[in-house]
Order: C-alpha cells, then sequence, then structure tokens
C-alpha cells in the first residue's frame, strides 16, 4: 500500500528509538564521533524537510537509515583521507592497538562490504532492511557479510601471527 | 591481537554513545516547528529581505538589522552549524591546558549566530557552550573569549578594545571595542565620546544554552582624535537604567621618551625540563627507542624521555636549545590534524634524562620527537627530519617519512634563490634550477604558465608547489610544512 509521506512523529520515534545505532553506523562511515552526531542530526533535517516525498515503498525506517547512509557518505567524501597502509605497532595500549587495527582492515573492505558490515554489526538491521538501505538483494547482503567476515578474519589472522 | 571474534572487535571499533539526542534541534533546523505563514505574508517578507540587500550591498541581511535596531534576539538552536574548522578551533581550546582550566567547549554545537562589521569587512561570530554551563565566542579574524562555567557569568559585561595611535600627538585612542554580555536585562550599549556625542552599538543576544549577548564595534576614523575619542561605553536596560560601565582614561600628556639606561640584569638560568614528569607515566604505557632515546609515555600524558646511547645527534644537540615534545594524529571535525605539544629546554645536557607532563593531546600518542633549536636549511644535513623521532605506531612513523618529504621540498621552494627564479618563465626557471641543483629527490614540471614541484615521500605519497608567476597558487605540504 502506498502511503502520502512520513509523519513527524513517526521520524521522532526512529529518531529516539534508534539514535545510539545511527550514530555508530554514522561515525564507522565518517570515522570521527563528533562528526557522527552532526551527521545524524543533519539527516533527520533532511527527511523532516522531505518527509512528504515518502511513499511507503519500504519502511520507513530503512527509508531514514538510506538518508543516514548518504548524508555519512557525503560528509565522509568532503574529508581528507588517512587510510592507515600497514597496521600499527603493538606498543601502544592492547584496546587502543585493536581499535587501530580493526580499523585498519575495515578500511581496506572494498565500500559494499564495509557499509553492509556496519548495519549488520552497529544497528542488527535484518537483511531484507539492509538490502533496501544498500540497494542490493537480500541475497546478495549474506554473500557481501560472509565475503566481509572472511576478509576480516583473514587480516585480523595475518596479525595475530 | 587478542582471541576476539570478527564482531567483537568490530563492537570495539566504534563504542556505543549513549548520549541524549536533540529532537527539536532537528526540527528547528528543517525549520518544522513553525506555523506556516499565508503565502502572501512570506512574499512581502521576501520582498523586504532583497529591498534591505540591495540598500546595503556590502552587508549580510543580519548586518542590515544590526545596525537598525540595538538588541538582536538570536535563537541559539535555529542558528546555523558553525564551519568543521570553527568546531575544530573550539576543541583545540582544551590543548595544552591542565583539565581544571580546560574550557570544555562542546565544539560540536558550535553556531554560527551573527554577521558583524569589523573595520568594513563581515565577520561571522561563532558560539559554542561548555560542559560546565558557561560558553566560549569568537569574532571571526578577531578575538574571542570564555566563561567557562556557570559561575564565571559574574559581571554585567566585559569589554576589549583594539587600541590605535593618533598620528599627530602620538596619543593612544581606543579604535576597537567588543566583547560579551552576561546580564539578560541589557537592551542598549552607547559609546560615549570625548566631544560629547554619543553612539548606539548593535548585539546580539544569543538564547539558552549560551544566554549572552555579544557585540564588536569599529570606532569611526573620526573619533580616533584626542578631541573625539571614547571616553566610556554603558550597558543600560530598557529603561535606560544603567547596568554597567567601562571608562577609558588617557595620559593627560605626552611622556617625552628617554634614552633607557639601565643595569644589566643579572643572568637567571632559566629551569631546565625536570628529570621526570611530575607524576609519572600511568598504565597502559608506551615504550619506543630510537635514534638513542628510550621514550615511555602513559595513558596520563606524562612522558619520560631516557638517553640510552650517545649518538652523533646528541653530540651535535649538547649545548643546544631544543624543543621536546609528543603528538597524536587524529581527524578532528574531518579535518587531518597533528595534535602536538612540545616544550623548549634552551641547554640539552647529554645523558639528562627529561620528563614531562602534556595536557590535552589525549593518548595513545603516535610519535614524540626532539628538535633542535637552529631550524631547517635546504639541502638539510638530517635530510629534513628532526633530531630525534620516536615512532610510537606505524602510523606515527609514516608521518615522519611524510613530514620529511614534505618539509624537504617545501624548504627547496621558500629558499631566496629559488624564490627569485620562480618569477622567470617556467621552461627557464626549470632549466636554471636543474643546472644549479642538479636532477635532485625534488621534481620540476613545466605545465602551460605553472612550475610544478614535486617530491615523493618514501610511504608514496606525493607532495606538490604549484608555481604560477612566482606565486603558489596550489600545495598540499600543509600541515607536514610551511611554504611561501
Amino acid at each position: 500500500m502506498k502511503r502520502d509521506g512520513a509523519t513527524l512523529d513517526q521520524l521522532r520515534q526512529i529518531y529516539e528509538r534508534r539514535l545510539d545505532e545511527l550514530r555508530r553506523v554514522a561515525a564507522a562511515i565518517v570515522r570521527d564521533r563528533e562528526l557522527a552526531c552532526d551527521v545524524v542530526q543533519e539527516a533527520f533535517v533532511r527527511a523532516v524537510r522531505s518527509r512528504r516525498t515518502f511513499t511507503g515503498d519500504g519502511s520507513l525506517e530503512a527509508w531514514v537509515w538510506r538518508i543516514v547512509v548518504n548524508t555519512a557518505r557525503d560528509t565522509r567524501a568532503g574529508v581528507w583521507e588517512e587510510i592507515p597502509e600497514d597496521l600499527p605497532a603493538s606498543s601502544a595500549s592492547s584496546d587502543a592497538w585493536e581499535r587501530q587495527a580493526v580499523r585498519a582492515a575495515v578500511e581496506r573492505l572494498p565500500e559494499r562490504q564495509r557499509l553492509v558490515l556496519f548495519l549488520r554489526v552497529y544497528a542488527d538491521l535484518d537483511y531484507g532492511t539492509i538490502a533496501r538501505v544498500v540497494g542490493i538483494t537480500e541475497g546478495t547482503v549474506g554473500a557481501t557479510l560472509n565475503a566481509a567476515h572472511a576478509n576480516l578474519r583473514q587480516a585480523l589472522a595475518e596479525v595475530s601471527s | 591481537m587478542s582471541n576476539r571474534s570478527v564482531s567483537e572487535s568490530l563492537e570495539l571499533m566504534v563504542q556505543p554513545f549513549g548520549g541524549p539526542g536533540d529532537w527539536q534541534d532537528v526540527l528547528n533546523r528543517a525549520h518544522d516547528a513553525r506555523p506556516t505563514r499565508p503565502r502572501t505574508l512570506a512574499l512581502v517578507g521576501a520582498l523586504l529581505v532583497l529591498v534591505a540587500l540591495v540598500a546595503t550591498p556590502a552587508f549580510g541581511v543580519q548586518r542590515f538589522l544590526l545596525d537598525l535596531i540595538g538588541r538582536t534576539n538570536v535563537s541559539f538552536s535555529h542558528s546555523q552549524p558553525a564551519p568543521n574548522e570553527v568546531k575544530k578551533w573550539f576543541f583545540d581550546l582544551a590543548l595544552g591546558a591542565p583539565a581544571r582550566w580546560a574550557p570544555e567547549a562542546i565544539a560540536s554545537q558550535a553556531r554560527s549566530v551573527g554577521t558583524f562589521s569589523l573595520n568594513g569587512h563581515p565577520r561571522h561570530l561563532w558560539v559554542a557552550p561548555t560542559r560546565r554551563g558557561g560558553y566560549c565566542w569568537q569574532f571571526e579574524r578577531s578575538i574571542g573569549g570564555c566563561r567557562q562555567t556557570a559561575a564565571d557569568r559574574k559581571g554585567v559585561f566585559g569589554v576589549s578594545n583594539g587600541a590605535a595611535v593618533e598620528p599627530t600627538s602620538h596619543r593612544s585612542v581606543v579604535s576597537e571595542l567588543m566583547g560579551d554580555i552576561t546580564t539578560p536585562r541589557a537592551e542598549s550599549i552607547t559609546i560615549h565620546y570625548a566631544d560629547g556625542t554619543s553612539t548606539q552599538v548593535p548585539f546580539v543576544w544569543v538564547s539558552k544554552p549560551i544566554a549572552a549577548g555579544f557585540f564588536a564595534f569599529t570606532v569611526p576614523r573620526a573619533h580616533l582624535t584626542a578631541a573625539h575619542r571614547v571616553k566610556s561605553i554603558v550597558l543600560a536596560d530598557g529603561n535606560g537604567r544603567r547596568l554597567g560601565i567601562q571608562g577609558y582614561r588617557y595620559e593627560s600628556r605626552v611622556t617625552p621618551r628617554l634614552p633607557i639606561r639601565m643595569k644589566p640584569p643579572h643572568r637567571i638560568a632559566p629551569p631546565g625540563l625536570a628529570e621526570a614528569p611530575p607524576s609519572p607515566p600511568t598504565a597502559p604505557l608506551q615504550h619506543a627507542s630510537a635514534d638513542g632515546f628510550t621514550v615511555v609515555a602513559g595513558a596520563n600524558e606524562a612522558v619520560q624521555f631516557t638517553q640510552n646511547a650517545e649518538t652523533a645527534t646528541t653530540r651535535r644537540l649538547d649545548g643546544h636549545g631544543i624543543g621536546i615534545g609528543c603528538f597524536r594524529l587524529t581527524r578532528e571535525f574531518g579535518i587531518f590534524t597533528v595534535r602536538d605539544l612540545s616544550f623548549g629546554e634552551r641547554l640539552f645536557r647529554s645523558g639528562k634524562s627529561m620528563g614531562f607532563q602534556l595536557h590535552g593531546v589525549g593518548t595513545p600518542f603516535d610519535g614524540c620527537e626532539i628538535q633542535g633549536s637552529a631550524g631547517h636549511l635546504w639541502p638539510d644535513k638530517n635530510h629534513s627530519h628532526s633530531a630525534v623521532e620516536v615512532p610510537f605506531t606505524a602510523v606515527g612513523r609514516r608521518y615522519f617519512a611524510d613530514r620529511a618529504a614534505a618539509r624537504d621540498l617545501a624548504l627547496f621552494v621558500r629558499t631566496g634563490r629559488v624564490q627569485r627564479i620562480r618569477h622567470e618563465a617556467p621552461a627557464k626557471a626549470r632549466h636554471d634550477l636543474y643546472a644549479i641543483y642538479g636532477r635532485r629527490a625534488i621534481r620540476i614540471s613545466v605545465n602551460g604558465l605553472d612550475l610544478t614541484f614535486s617530491e615523493r615521500s618514501p610511504t608514496g605519497k606525493v607532495f606538490t608547489v604549484v608555481v604560477r608567476r612566482g606565486r603558489i597558487v596550489r600545495k598540499n605540504v600543509e600541515p607536514y610544512a610551511f611554504v611561501f
């Protein structure tokens, strides 16, 4: 059934219920926690302004996620990149080192794998919603997740050895 | 690497936020909280704004309003977020400040709340709340300040002034006034001049959580003489009652300049850097050794340098001034940042341990270093590296390599001789530079009017400086190096 737009109340409910997950996914994409909070605010400003264009084709939450992901990707596009080429020495604290090591491994994944992984791990979205956010089929979501996990496991195993 | 699963490792990478959101901010910015006005009214409003813009082409709308009205109320939540560079500036206020003095500005909430005219140029005013109920403010390319806590909101206003010297009498006069207002009762600011005239100064009152007013005013040229200069600035409420006054007293006559005869001061050796930080580094510790030094840094930002060998570098530094510090490479609000602090030591003594405490850099560090005080020339005998470079991480190691390449290029391009040759026709300049310096690590190429200098770092990063008719039109060496 096609709906004529979303209401402010529906958007507010998603904002209040999913804020932490939205910020985490944004932070994973833009790699900056402060900026991530701005990204989510900006994404909801866009969602509120264009809420009448929501057609009801798919869930409202998936529509909001798509706006958040696109806003984060736009933000990241304007950001200077400093992608680690190899992994840090283990002299830093183990948690900090591990965070950097994981970050370096994640940055080497193809963008689609990264995105699917973030939406699954930080937002716990089901395959159907991830498919609608990223614009792929549910089957592709599963395969992409498997490939991302395999790539990460291999990268992290190389660091351990 | 521990035995965590991929999912657990990812959990660690981006940890939960936990803080509350601000739905009202979303609504305010989307302008959806306001009732829709009739279309005709909106049209009239748009026409008025258009007239205003045509009438005062040099200023923005806000400046136009500020000219008309003494006090302009500005909604903090309706205001535009400040640019990332400004947010980063507020964030950096904590750098080097011990915890109790750090302003703790909430940089992510920084907003642009108005445009003022300063020396004929439109300048933004940016504000940010602090975590302890205060606020920080900054006028674009000018001054700013912080009232860190709610308790610091004392006095009714704070005024800073710029001064100019009157050309005929050489007396100083107030040329610029700006500051903040803490009382919400303020409705007007008046400047009184020595000739008995006065003028109203527009100001903005920014709503909570800032809850403060701000003003900036350039004194007209006609009031930069002794007879017409600023005498006082008065803050008043809506009934004209005075809430506060700042008066200015000037010297009654010019004191003749006498030759200064002073006894030479006793030579007091400045205290050197301590052998250990005020408190020892705390776990988790970072350890690294390089160039004859072992460095231990703690999570509390305490750092201990210990010399473990005498090297050509330590011999060269012995008896000379040094700068010693540590850094962390971050991205703040999307901007690549080298967050660093260092101490100066006037007399480096080989074999002496050195310890210090940093504030606001944050740990883990990516590296520490000792720089000689002699600066760098080209070609640099350290190959544009610092005297001692101690990386803690691979990122830190790459930074040292990249900075050396960027420095090498920048030093070359800015040497006096190259600066002169830069003005020649590109092909001739390239020929002359290769004839003088030979073909080194720095590559010089010609593309139309552009002369491009480039150098590749061992990490693969390529730094370039593009010069057209002697002037630099493009470069990517910052923040590693400075070129002009």
